[in-house]
């Protein structure tokens, strides 16, 4: 009789712990997020332009939703280092945020969304576009201060500026 | 009138290396990185070969194309003459050791490319990127054996011209 009040005891110990165990495992797998399609405003972006991201995520604990926006150039084979920037909750499910592009030489943009959620990370697929062409600027001037650092700018201006003061200073002594 | 002109001149030594050419410096090349088994390394321990230094991000699709020219060129050379070093310099962006993993993995079981040379990631300030890729990546180096730059571009490099660079700068040594 003892002995089957024990392994009484032993079971529902035993059943007690497995209990437990799963609702703490249950709570702590978090249903991973569902990640809508990103939405920009204007659609046909130009370089340098401003975008507006907007996408909807749903799930549980979001800690934050980023936007990841990289500039490459296509004909030249670089990208630069990408922008990622925490975008704003607008409504329930809707996170929205203003992107401005920061080279005069992008030709295509990739960007991705990640969300995290509890301590894990969830990563949208990349998306990527074409810069609609802008017609010639003011962005191409070449001047000391341009992408183009082989052409002499403020450099010049410098000397130049230097040899007309020490010919003033000279003209001036001989004047004396 | 002589200290005018003897001012003038030091002012034109001063300024005009710099604004005449100021790309035809040809320094030395050297940080720390992590590697990815996390070992901190010092460039300067790979001094005595030629080293073809990429600094790219896993984020970044002309890095990808870089990678399969890379291969050819540790196919095609020998590892005591070359040895080629990745880093990736996007770590300040986000890019952390377990991304770049998943890159080499992907690469070995999407295209059986196996990247097995050295691979490295700069500090979470992007110190490497900021000193040496600041205009975006990939930026390649190949440096000669005491680790001069002989080499940069930014942008893809195609394997015919690194191949051209690397049988140039082994000819001489």
């Amino acid at each position: 009789m003892k002995n089957m009040s024990n392994q009484r005891k032993m079971i529902f110990i035993l059943v007690s712990i497995t209990s437990i165990l799963g609702t703490s495992l249950a709570s702590a797998a978090i249903a991973e997020p569902v990640i809508g399609i990103p939405v920009l405003i204007p659609n046909n972006p130009t370089m340098l332009s401003r975008i507006n991201f907007s996408v909807d995520v749903s799930g549980d604990d979001i800690t934050f939703v980023r936007i990841n926006v990289e500039e490459c150039n296509r004909k030249t084979g670089i990208c630069y280092p990408f922008q990622n920037i925490t975008m704003n909750k607008i409504s329930d499910i809707t996170f929205a945020q203003d992107v401005t592009l920061k080279h005069s030489d992008a030709t295509y943009i990739t960007y991705w969304v990640v969300v995290q959620y509890g301590s894990l990370w969830k990563d949208s697929a990349k998306t990527e576009l074409n810069l609609s062409v802008q017609q010639p600027s003011d962005h191409n001037e070449t001047n000391g201060s341009g992408n183009n650092t082989h052409i002499p700018g403020f450099e010049l201006v410098v000397v130049i500026s230097a040899v007309a003061v020490i010919l003033i200073l000279i003209g001036r002594k001989r004047y004396r | 009138m002589v200290v005018g002109f003897l001012s003038f001149f030091l002012f034109l030594v001063v300024i005009l290396p710099g604004c005449v050419n100021p790309g035809q410096e040809n320094p030395n090349v050297d940080f720390t990185f992590t590697t990815l088994d996390g070992q901190t390394k010092q460039l300067q321990e790979y001094y005595g070969t030629v080293i073809v230094l990429d600094l790219m991000g896993v984020n970044c699709q002309p890095c990808a194309l870089e990678m399969t020219q890379l291969k050819q060129i540790q196919t095609n050379y020998s590892r005591s003459d070359v040895i080629i070093i990745s880093v990736d310099v996007w770590i300040s962006q986000g890019e952390n050791a377990s991304l770049l993993r998943q890159y080499l993995d992907a690469f070995q079981q999407q295209l059986h490319l196996e990247l097995n040379w050295t691979f490295g990631l700069d500090d979470a300030k992007g110190t490497i990127g900021y000193a040496y890729a600041r205009s975006g990546v990939p930026t390649l180096y190949i440096l000669d054996t005491k680790g001069n730059i002989y080499y940069t571009h930014v942008g893809y490099d195609s394997y015919s011209l690194l191949a051209s660079k690397l049988d140039e700068l082994l000819s001489k040594a």
